[in-house]
């Protein structure tokens, strides 16, 4: 696996990680640092839990699950975006979150990863979104 | 009468005595003495011999009288009896002996009352004692009793004789008119009963009319004496409204001698106008004259009533003839109609008028040899009842005709059946074409049966596909998260490969992560397999359990819509019958709350199911918090194919589903209500 090399020395980009399945925690976990190594990486396990660490944080991209226990992904969102507008937001969906995904899109979210998640996918958003970042970034 | 002994003594005493005047007289002193005496004596000789000569006569004269009268006394048509003191007779002539039966001679010596009927003896006794006690004539009736014949009845009248003590009877046979007497005592006897015995009785005029008696019970009925009823006193008693005509019929039938026979009103004693039919006939003597009137009055006031209620009777079953819609007629045996309703009238096109007393055949020519005609004469001869329906072709009309015999004729109720017999015809055709019908039937029956077979396939097809449907989303909502994890596990291997950390150990730690969650998997089809098998026989089973289970099949979903799940059961509370039914059951109720919180969004969606014993049942409640059954639907959820969910969410099945199952596997009952929070659904066992 090769790191990605971020060229300048501005200050790092921060990612938050909202999911509450362990098995998927535990390899997000491990697979994120070795993927971006460069790249500040927090993990929460529900939606408070991930609203508050963004609070402390400010990540600059969340990936976020939609069902959550206590609050959910789009509420969390919803609380993000009324802080921080330009967060970048990476949903990951199932089969049954087809109706909420409408509330994302009201959010203004565009990333949508269907579960089961499929890595190569979830690198490739988050290359994205690095990028654009990067580009708004002077 | 002389005896004989007396006579020829009396004029040997009679010389006696006269010698003794003569000795007692002085002899004659001289011859002239002498003389004269002599001439005296020759003198008295003739004188003698006159006197003698006329005492011959005298005698002569007697004898004969005597003859004549002993002949009158013999032949006498009465009998005579000289009784002597003691009753025993003296004398008898020959009609007394006659009476008696014995010879005259034989009669001498012997007592009037040994002839005398033995009941009759005390009767006789008492008249021969006042005979001599009264010295004057007495008369008796008596029966005699003689022998060897009938007693006969005779009158006998008594005189007696003071100096002899001798007493005369004079005995009449009076047995002809003592029956004659007895005859018409009994026949007035009868007449009377028989007059008694009708009310009211029987009367008798003179010639002229005038009453002079009248039965005690006629009298009695009205209140009048005899007196006032004689004459035409009875008048004074007839109704106001016959008196006059009564009157004046009964004087000129008096004069003409014809029957009488009228009816005629009286007032009674009760204040009751009595109806009586009085009869009679002239009596008339040898010449043809009227002697009286007899007659009789008769008690009419029941056969007037019965006139009455037979003319109120007749009325009305004449009114009922005329008002029924039957058409009615009746005939007599001559075929003459007697009677006839408005209504036959009315189908013979005829006023009555030209009906009644007509020949039926001859004002109904056509019908000569008709079925009507055949059927009449029949129900006329026969004296038989006869039913049929005939088309008389004049008319061109049907009738259903009823013949009814009696004593003097038939009657005919009928009726004009072209109508019926039309629909009947018309009805006849769309037999045939319902025939033809009939036999497409079967190939329609057939199709429709199919039709619903296929129905009934469809329901059970989207029955299972619903369950499928269910189990499907079900598994997919179990799998989602593992299948996530097996992803990761596997992708993370070829991104692990560069670096330090990639061994065996690495690669044998993924392996078994991975067979772990297929284990998992693999358990939850094994769980929903289970769960679609259907129960071979009835067990006993854990309700907690089998709650747990249940809701573990379908958790993942409720967790994927944050909707929690409570399980309140009572410890080891049992249910016997097919637990899998009884968890589809379940499974449906929870399946439709789940739907409803997510479609209502409800954010602290909450399923509560509590199961426990109530009384003698078996209860479980599965209550949910999604704002309950709106009210207009709340009778219709268990209604099969309805469903409040979009096309693609539900086919309307799984309530009516679920409240087949409990009733009729498990024999109890599934009711819905609303809790105020949400709807509570009950399952009673």
């Amino acid at each position: 696996m090769e790191p990605i090399q971020i060229q300048n020395s501005r200050p790092a980009l921060s990612l938050l990680v909202v999911e509450d399945d362990k098995t998927a925690i535990e390899v997000i976990r491990v697979i994120i640092p070795l993927k971006f190594p460069k790249i500040t990486f927090h993990v929460a396990g529900d939606g408070n839990m991930g609203l508050a660490l963004f609070k402390e944080y400010s990540p600059d991209i969340v990936v976020t699950d939609i069902n959550l226990p206590g609050m959910d992904g789009i509420q969390m969102a919803e609380q993000i975006k009324a802080m921080k507008s330009d967060t970048r937001f990476i949903v990951l969906t199932g089969y049954s979150d087809k109706i909420r995904m409408d509330k994302f899109n009201e959010i203004g979210v565009c990333n949508y990863i269907s579960k089961p998640l499929d890595l190569k996918k979830l690198f490739t958003a988050i290359e994205k979104c690095i990028e654009e970042i990067t580009l708004e970034r002077p | 009468m002389d005896n004989p002994k007396s006579a020829a003594t009396a004029p040997d005493e009679l010389r006696r005595i006269a010698e003794e005047r003569l000795k007692a007289k002085p002899l004659p002193r001289s011859e002239m003495d002498t003389l004269r005496l002599l001439h005296e004596l020759q003198v008295h000789q003739i004188e003698l011999e006159m006197q003698n000569e006329e005492l011959h006569q005298a005698k002569n004269n007697a004898e004969a009288l005597q003859e004549k009268y002993t002949d009158l006394y013999d032949f006498a048509p009465a009998g005579y009896f000289t009784l002597d003191h003691f009753s025993t007779i003296l004398n008898v002539n020959l009609a007394g002996a006659d009476l008696l039966g014995v010879e005259r001679s034989q009669l001498i010596g012997r007592r009037v009352q040994d002839f005398v009927a033995v009941n009759a003896s005390p009767a006789f006794n008492d008249f021969l004692i006042k005979c001599k006690e009264i010295k004057c004539n007495v008369s008796v009736e008596i029966p005699l009793q003689v022998k060897g014949s009938q007693p006969i009845f005779v009158q006998i009248d008594a005189a007696s004789c003071n100096a002899r003590q001798e007493c005369f009877l004079t005995v009449i046979d009076i047995t002809d008119r003592k029956q004659a007497e007895a005859a018409l005592r009994d026949s007035e006897e009868l007449y009377r009963a028989i007059g008694e015995s009708i009310d009211y009785g029987v009367w008798v005029c003179d010639p002229e009319g005038r009453n002079f008696y009248a039965s005690p019970s006629f009298l009695k009925l009205v209140g009048l004496t005899q007196d006032q009823c004689s004459n035409f006193g009875w008048g004074d008693v007839l109704h106001p409204d016959d008196s006059g005509n009564t009157i004046s019929a009964w004087k000129e039938c008096a004069r003409t001698g014809a029957m009488w026979n009228i009816e005629h009103r009286f007032y009674g004693v009760d204040g009751q106008w009595h109806p009586i039919l009085a009869r009679g006939v002239p009596v008339r003597d040898d010449n043809g004259n009227i002697k009286l009137w007899a007659g009789i009055n008769l008690d009419i006031s029941e056969r007037k009533k019965m006139e009455e209620v037979n003319q109120d009777l007749l009325a009305r079953t004449t009114n009922i003839l005329e008002s029924i819609t039957d058409a009615f007629f009746t005939l007599d045996r001559e075929w003459r109609i007697t009677f006839v309703n408005k209504r036959s009238a009315l189908i013979m096109h005829k006023p009555k008028e030209e009906l009644i007393g007509q020949n039926l055949w001859e004002i109904f020519p056509e019908a000569v040899g008709s079925i009507f005609y055949d059927h009449y004469q029949k129900a006329m001869n026969d004296q038989v009842t006869t039913v049929f329906e005939g088309f008389y072709p004049p008319f061109d009309a049907w009738y259903d005709v009823h013949v009814y015999p009696f004593e003097d004729g038939i009657s005919v109720y009928f009726n004009d059946i072209t109508e019926r017999k039309t629909l009947e015809a018309a009805l006849a055709e769309k037999r045939l074409k319902l025939n033809e019908l009939n036999k497409t039937l079967e190939q329609r029956v057939e199709t429709q049966v199919a039709e619903i077979k296929h129905k009934d396939q469809m329901l059970m097809r989207q029955t299972r596909q619903a369950a499928m449907g269910q189990m499907i989303d079900n598994i997919a909502h179990q799998w989602r998260q593992p299948l996530n994890s097996l992803g990761l596990t596997i992708q993370q291997i070829p991104l692990y490969y560069d670096t330090k950390d990639f061994n065996r150990e690495f690669l044998e730690e993924c392996s078994d992560k991975a067979m772990k969650t297929i284990q998992h998997m693999s358990q939850t089809i094994d769980d929903f397999k289970n769960f679609f098998n259907i129960d071979k026989e009835k067990i006993d089973f854990e309700i907690d359990q089998l709650i747990q289970k249940t809701v573990s099949l379908v958790e993942a979903s409720f967790w994927d819509q944050h909707i929690s799940v409570t399980v309140h059961c009572e410890h080891k509370l049992h249910l016997a019958g097919f637990p899998n039914e009884y968890s589809q059951i379940i499974l449906i109720i929870l399946n439709n709350a789940r739907d409803v919180l997510a479609e209502r969004r409800n954010i602290n969606g909450q399923v509560v199911i509590k199961a426990f014993k109530e009384n003698d049942a078996t209860v479980m409640t599965i209550t949910d918090n999604a704002g309950g059954i709106p009210e207009d639907i709340i009778d219709k959820i268990f209604d099969p194919y309805f469903t409040t969910k979009a096309e693609d969410k539900g086919t309307g099945i799984g309530l009516s589903m679920a409240k087949n199952i409990i009733e009729n596997s498990f024999g109890g009952g599934l009711t819905a209500r609303n809790t105020g929070d949400g709807a509570e659904f009950r399952i009673e066992v």
